[in-house]
């Protein structure tokens, strides 16, 4: 769960016809961002409704950095006011994510940053962004021996030697 | 032979081989893409392992995504643990590789692909019984064969089943899942040589295809399949292939009233398919209606029933507003015929074979012409892919002209193809100064694209407004000529011509002849560079107005541009 804390209104400004939000990243950034932008996020929608509930504003603390957050704040913004089928709650979820040109430049970042992107993604449910970073590494990764996989994720051999030779791992068509 | 030293140093090697486990699972630990959620490594499996499944559909090749499963002791627990990314069994597989794809897929509803033709033999009987309960689609739409293990798939109840594709090439059995396809919305069924029409699976399905080999075929009795599909109330696309009956004359109790019908497809004998749609009570909506029919008989009997098609394709047929003949060969025209709003819209498409029976060329068209209703024809295409000194004999161009004289919200016509210079020279088409078609433009088999405009305004006082005209290859001088004509043929009868001229090529002196009369032009770079540019415009008094700027609408288009 996010940290909330109360903020003085002055700290928020506008009360135009979209609210204001002030979200705080892990290294201390304050952002503020129009709520019809953010509204694709499940997440800062319920954290939304929860302050109409008390009547008092709040800033949101997120666990990333002031960089990813722009970044996602960036793809909010591209989509405003899109309608997106998997950030639809009560749409049944797609098969799959449509490839959107437009996300594939957005997400032609280095790996860490893709990695960074889709964790914040999850955390603030934006489903089709998750969706999308996804497809991007999954691009990372297609075709790929289990050798240049683990090269490209950073990731090490940890199965034992028994592991390894199990026949189910030989399941390879 | 083992001594306490060895026995030492194993146990080192042993404990080194742990420590060495630790330390690659603790890096694990720290990697970043450990830090994912289970379900958003899921989500990236899956995407491998679909796209690649897309693609071995199409190429038969292995399933390398299961690599996934061997990069580390948390990837592959995720990916045994997520029975979706297990769900699309791709045969044939081996018995053991099979058994194991089954059992990692659990409960998932499973979809079964055959990708393509194998003499590879599965003991699909072992495979079969203890999943068919949880298939969803089926896919043997490759499948080049008959495979006696394959009959379980097809004749066991298939409670989730939701799709299926089947290519079967003989007789389907007569107990078609059993008779138990409770969710089964989508069939098709292709290159079978019997359907069982009395299935009770028919009634609940949205989407029926039913193709019967060309050979050996039992082909269905009328009042058989009418009742079939009679009970299929849901029904919205039904395509019925080399299986439409020969109804009896004396039946005219057969008929079909599918309320939510939008696209039939009907393929097969003329009369058989026109018989069909006789039949037919079509929606008020109409439907996208698709014919390919062959004729074996006079055409005196087919053609005089084109005027139905009207009908089937909705209930004013005056809506149809562009149609497309295309002569492909001697004796086979394809015609479609479009409403205004794009391709789901309804529809016909036309596809037919006529032999002569003493009917011509121009029989056809009129018969289609009177079907289609060309006072409402707003764009006209006519494609000669070929044609012979046989047809262009037939054509009459007063006929011609009385055919399509009352086509006069054209807007827009082309006709194109090899044989286009014998077919305006069969209408005797001329230039304003008398010379033939011919004799202007010996281009190439695809110069005659434009030709529309020669034999339009021969058809009547037709509007001409809002033509196109484009030329991408080379320049032609005396087309450019007669546009220009046309344009004062169409100023002369009150019309403001709005001409929109897309040109790659055309010299300064053509184009400063055509200025007076375009209303938008587009060009591409090199014009702009070479011609456009080194134009005095301004200087021109032809009829172009001016704002209080001083430009023309022209200028304006192509700063636009």
């Amino acid at each position: 769960m996010p940290t909330i804390v109360s903020v003085d209104d002055s700290t928020v400004p506008g009360e135009g016809s979209s609210r204001l939000l002030l979200l705080v990243s892990s290294d201390n950034k304050h952002i503020v961002v129009e709520e019809d932008i953010m509204s694709r996020s499940r997440f800062i929608s319920k954290q939304v409704e929860g302050f109409e509930a008390t009547s008092q504003r709040h800033a949101i603390l997120l666990p990333f950095s002031s960089f990813v957050l722009n970044k996602v704040i960036e793809y909010c913004s591209h989509y405003r006011g899109y309608y997106l089928l998997e950030d639809d709650p009560d749409a049944a979820p797609p098969g799959r994510s449509p490839v959107r040109e437009w996300d594939q430049e957005f997400l032609d970042v280095d790996r860490n940053m893709l990695l960074r992107i889709i964790k914040a993604a999850h955390y603030l449910e934006i489903k089709s962004l998750v969706g999308s970073c996804a497809r991007a590494i999954a691009d990372m990764i297609r075709g790929k021996t289990t050798e240049e996989m683990r090269e490209i994720l950073g990731v090490e051999n940890d199965f034992t030697p028994e592991e390894e030779h199990s026949p189910s791992s030989k399941c390879t068509g | 032979m083992r001594t306490p030293v060895r026995e030492l140093l194993l146990a080192e090697r042993d404990a080194a081989a742990k420590a060495l486990l630790s330390i690659n699972a603790r890096i694990n630990t720290a990697a970043p893409v450990s830090r994912l959620a289970p379900e958003i490594l899921a989500q990236i499996f899956s995407y491998c392992a679909e796209d690649e499944m897309t693609w071995r559909r199409k190429e038969g090749a292995g399933v390398g995504w299961i690599s996934v499963t061997h990069v580390c002791r948390r990837w592959r627990q995720i990916a045994l643990d997520y029975s979706r990314l297990w769900r699309h069994i791709i045969l044939p597989l081996n018995n053991r590789l099979a058994e194991e794809w089954i059992s990692r897929a659990k409960a998932a509803p499973i979809t079964v692909s055959w990708i393509h033709a194998s003499t590879h033999k599965i003991s699909a009987d072992r495979l079969i019984p203890s999943t068919l309960s949880q298939v969803e689609c089926l896919d043997f739409h490759e499948f080049n064969g008959i495979y006696a293990g394959l009959l379980h798939f097809v004749t066991s109840p298939a409670p989730l089943l939701k799709e299926a594709h089947i290519r079967w090439l003989s007789a389907l059995p007569h107990d078609l899942f059993g008779g138990s396809a409770p969710v089964l919305r989508h069939l098709s069924i292709s290159e079978c040589t019997r359907f069982p029409w009395t299935s009770p699976i028919i009634s609940n399905l949205v989407y029926l295809k039913v193709e019967y080999a060309v050979r050996d075929a039992h082909q269905p009795i009328g009042a058989e399949l009418f009742s079939a599909i009679c009970n299929a109330k849901a029904l919205k696309k039904l395509a019925l292939i080399g299986c439409v009956p020969r109804t009896s004359p004396h039946s005219t109790n057969l008929t079909y009233t599918p309320p939510h019908l939008q696209f039939l497809h009907l393929s097969g004998d003329a009369i058989c398919c026109i018989d069909f749609v006789r039949r037919i009570r079509f929606p008020d909506a109409g439907v996208a209606l698709r014919l390919r029919c062959r004729t074996f008989g006079p055409a005196t009997i087919f053609l005089p029933l084109l005027p139905l098609l009207s009908i089937a394709g909705g209930a004013s047929p005056a809506s149809f507003s562009k149609f497309c003949f295309e002569f492909r060969s001697h004796r086979t025209l394809s015609l479609t015929a479009e409403r205004p709003g794009g391709a789901d819209t309804p529809c016909i498409d036309l596809v037919c074979e006529w032999d002569h029976g003493g009917w011509t060329f121009m029989d056809l068209m009129g018969a289609a012409c009177q079907a289609l209703s060309v006072e409402h024809l707003v764009e006209l295409t006519v494609k000669f892919l070929e044609i012979d000194e046989e047809l262009t004999q037939e054509i009459d161009r007063a006929r011609w002209v009385s055919l399509f004289g009352s086509a006069k919200r054209v807007s827009a016509a082309t006709i194109c193809g090899s044989a286009v210079y014998s077919f305006c020279e069969a209408l005797s088409l001329t230039t304003h100064d008398g010379r033939t078609w011919q004799d202007h433009d010996t281009d190439g088999e695809d110069a005659g694209g434009d030709s529309a405009w020669f034999f339009l305004p021969q058809l009547g006082d037709l509007d001409l407004f809002n033509m196109k005209w484009s030329h991408h290859h080379t320049e032609r001088k005396l087309l450019l000529s007669d546009l220009l004509l046309l344009s004062l043929h169409a100023r002369n009868k009150g019309h403001a011509p709005k001409l929109q001229l897309t040109v790659d090529h055309c010299s300064t002196r053509t184009a400063e002849k055509l200025r007076p009369h375009l209303i938008s032009l587009q060009v591409d770079e090199d014009f702009f560079m070479n011609v456009y540019s080194k134009m005095d415009w301004r200087e021109d008094e032809g009829g172009e107005d001016e704002d209080e700027n001083g430009e023309s609408e022209i200028d304006r288009s192509m700063q636009s541009n």
